[in-house]
């Protein structure tokens, strides 16, 4: 496989940037929302309603930000270049052979696993979590499908 | 006509992801009713994503069992629930993804659609690591710390989880006898329903891309795709590094099996050294195809 060095497309590199900054912005959005709730003055019951207010208003904000990564990220996916040729040459620079999943446990390490998981299961039957399983299973989770 | 049909036939991974779909959602009187099963198989989780709100859904969403276990962790600990996923993450790992998850098959034909795709890339790999990022928030923080203080909160299901949306609230709602529930509608529905419909237009020029960047049941199951029983394993004596496996897989691995791995067997096909075999243990359920000499002339 040959070796072509390419400079680094200006997409990949927007992309590069845009990406950095929206990860910023993510990390100081979950500080800002985190600290909408649990800001002093703010009853227990009212946080949940105090996050989805300040997470409202990091979306409006966030939102054109993070379209516009977003349409640079298919536009390098487009035009800016294929890492695949990269990554074969780096892959076959780096080893001879190829790391495959030879990293397998013994057989006795099966058993232990699967003994444990059977222990896991018997300690929750036995403690009442299969009859949590079951009683969440049963009764339609408002929440879970979007209806609050 | 039957030609076609031939060259358009299944091959045997998608006809299981179809019975695996339909077997999660065996309940075909709920879909007639518009009730959810209720009976006692319900307590046993399936391996892949299925809401347990579907109304033909016959076994828990392992995700939504998780989070609501460590919501309750102030009461008792999440035993089960862990001891179900180590049995399927060691037995299985991501093959659960490529072969026995209606949300991944789903993907799959969605992309079938024939619009333009993007390639895998730096970002998409960078982007495969969020799935982390949610488990860890979404799945495991949120619901645990939640569930200390006594307010339960599924974070994952409740915010993102596409299966809730589609099998749950659109399965439900559109049947007359939910019309009562259609009251309930709000900014939750709208946001989540939004994120439904993002994902699914993901999906159509991005392989796989809520399993790739967002399903932290993929990410579980990655975690123990190196060790599973079952899964593609590469012959290093047989391997030449030539690096097509990763080439033409569609998912962000770095080598074969590795955690962003489903498992498809899709690299078997490709290897051209016949060094990749889908093993169960000593058992090889499918290995490369080894024409005989009789083939190897005629295709000459």
């Amino acid at each position: 496989m040959k070796k072509e060095k390419k400079a680094p497309s200006i997409w990949n590199t927007v992309f590069s940037v845009l990406l950095a900054a929206l990860c910023l912005g993510l990390m100081g959005a979950c500080v800002y929302i985190y600290r909408a709730g649990t800001a002093p003055g703010v009853d227990v019951l009212d946080r949940q309603a105090h996050f989805a207010l300040a997470a409202k208003k990091v979306c409006s904000a966030a939102l054109p930000f993070a379209l516009l990564t977003f349409l640079c990220a298919l536009a390098a996916g487009f035009l800016g270049g294929r890492a695949k040729e990269k990554r074969f040459s780096s892959m076959s620079a780096r080893t001879k052979k190829m790391p495959g999943p030879e990293k397998k446990l013994s057989g006795y390490a099966y058993v232990f696993v699967y003994a444990l998981a059977l222990v896991l299961i018997l300690l929750g039957i036995l403690n009442g979590g299969l009859r949590d399983v079951l009683i969440k299973a049963v009764n339609i989770c408002t929440e879970c499908i979007g209806l609050g | 006509m039957a030609d076609w049909f031939r060259r358009h036939a299944p091959d045997k991974r998608k006809l299981i992801q179809l019975y695996a779909a339909v077997l999660y959602n065996a309940h075909v009187k709920g879909f007639i009713t518009g009730q959810i099963y209720t009976g006692r198989l319900k307590s046993l989780c399936v391996p892949g994503l299925n809401c347990y709100s579907c109304p033909g859904a016959v076994g828990a969403c392992p995700l939504g069992a998780l989070q609501n276990a460590l919501a309750a962790s102030s009461n008792r600990a999440p035993f089960y629930v862990l001891g179900i996923l180590l049995v399927y993450g060691i037995t299985l790992g991501r093959t659960v993804c490529g072969w026995l998850c209606p949300a991944g098959w789903m993907q799959e034909l969605i992309y079938r659609l024939p619009t333009p795709k993007t390639e895998k890339s730096r970002f998409t790999r960078a982007l495969s690591k969020l799935k982390y990022f949610i488990l860890a928030v979404l799945v495991i923080a949120l619901p645990l710390w939640n569930g200390l203080k006594g307010l339960p909160l599924p974070a994952f299901c409740k915010y993102i989880c596409p299966a809730g949306t589609l099998e749950g609230a659109v399965a439900l709602l559109i049947h007359p006898a939910n019309g009562d529930r259609l009251s309930m509608l709000g900014l939750l529905f709208t946001v989540k329903l939004i994120v439904l419909i993002g994902l699914i237009l993901f999906a159509v020029f991005v392989y796989r891309a809520f399993c790739r960047f967002v399903c932290p049941l993929g990410a579980i199951y990655g975690l123990f795709n190196r060790f599973s029983l079952l899964g593609v394993k590469v012959e290093t004596s047989k391997c030449t590094s030539c690096g097509r496996c990763v080439h033409t897989c569609k998912m962000d691995v770095a080598h074969v099996g590795d955690r962003e791995c489903i498992q498809c067997g899709e690299c078997v096909r490709q290897c051209p050294e016949k060094a990749i075999r889908f093993k169960a243990g000593k058992w090889t359920p499918m290995g490369p195809e080894i024409k005989t000499d009789e083939e190897q002339i005629q295709k000459a």
